[in-house]
């Protein structure tokens, strides 16, 4: 549903980097997101590719790099991935000393990473 | 044949509005407005929850309400009824609100006259986890008919709030709602939230709620 909104900032963030490299065309835009991001990839395409229409970034390929989510033991420091929609991570323990406190390390990011242009 | 190059730009989409929401929240602190963003599905009960809080707290704390839905003013006129500042701003179409939209909504209710402002967010589990408000304090309602896995299937949405309310507690009896359950897994995704269960319908727990705003309004003021 919001990718619309996420879609909306993407393309104003390689347009503007287009347009500061003099670019003739976007190619591809790599973004990065994390695991914990509730983005659908089919849906991110198709909201980009109707609003990059009429811009440089028109038919540029999106490529969506998957961040797993990691987490760290606030007890022992042991870090951890968890498949965020195979595993039941409410009940992860840590392996290292039992308890089930964590912080979030990589999971939650969305970036747009670089972009190819000619 | 021009030469394919890369332009490296590791720039995070929410960055804009991160920006905006920390540079609101600054000028909140200096307005000394308290500024809260309630979040719930559909019918949960928040804009119940307002009634019953304002009704409470209206005569010593000045409140605005900015309700926001995708159409009608329904819950605007029901605020207005309380006798509350409140205005409605309508979302054209979007999911949920971020630091701009709240930042709008601010300027026209004027907020330098108030301490406390709610921010009902729209009704979505799902998207205004993602998009900093500028709140200072992110709050999520949970009605007992919802049932407890809630947590479970919206991380992010437990993962954001300081507060988890937990509603419509009058009805346990009808439904299976283990409270154990959904306050075990409230803090797995976010070991500092707090947990107050009410009865917006009743009263129960909303003295206890009521209490809890009184000391965070204290504290930002602080």
């Amino acid at each position: 549903m919001h990718e619309m909104a996420l879609v909306g900032s993407i393309v104003d963030i390689v347009l503007s980097n287009a347009k500061a490299a003099d670019a003739k065309q976007v190619i591809s835009v790599r973004l990065r997101v994390g695991e914990l991001r509730d983005v659908v990839d089919d849906l991110m395409e198709k909201c980009f590719r109707y609003v990059a229409r009429g811009t440089v970034a028109e038919g540029a390929r999106l490529e969506m790099e998957r961040v797993p989510l990691t987490i760290c033991c606030n007890g022992c420091g042991t870090t951890l991935h968890l498949k965020l929609h195979t595993e039941q991570t409410a009940k992860t323990v840590c392996p290292g000393c039992g308890k089930s406190d964590f912080k979030i390390l990589q999971g939650n990011e969305l970036y747009v990473e670089d972009i190819e242009i000619v | 044949m021009d030469a394919v190059r890369i332009i490296e730009i590791k720039k995070s989409v929410f960055e804009d509005n991160d920006a905006e929401a920390r540079k609101l929240r600054d000028k909140l602190k200096n307005r000394k407005t308290f500024l809260v963003n309630l979040m719930s599905s559909p019918g949960s009960g928040k804009t119940s929850t307002l009634k019953a809080v304002c009704r409470k707290l209206k005569d010593e704390i000045r409140i605005g309400i900015m309700e926001a839905d995708i159409d009608s003013a329904v819950d605007a006129e029901a605020m207005a009824k309380e006798g509350v500042r409140s205005i409605q701003l309508h979302t054209g179409g979007m999911c949920h609100l971020d630091a701009g939209m709240t930042e709008q909504g601010l300027n026209e209710i004027k907020d330098e006259d108030l301490d406390f402002v709610v921010l009902e967010n729209v009704g979505n589990l799902v998207c205004p986890a993602e998009f900093d408000t500028g709140a200072v304090k992110n709050i999520t309602i949970l009605s007992v008919p919802e049932g407890h896995d809630k947590p479970l299937k919206y991380p992010l949405m437990y993962q954001v709030s300081d507060l988890l309310i937990i509603n419509k507690i009058d009805a346990v009896a009808c439904f299976d709602f283990d409270f154990e359950a959904c306050e075990k897994a409230a803090k797995m995704r976010n070991p500092n939230i707090e947990i107050i269960k009410i009865s917006a319908k009743t009263g129960e727990g909303v003295d206890e709620l009521c209490d809890w705003f009184r000391a965070e309004i204290k504290k930002w003021n602080a």
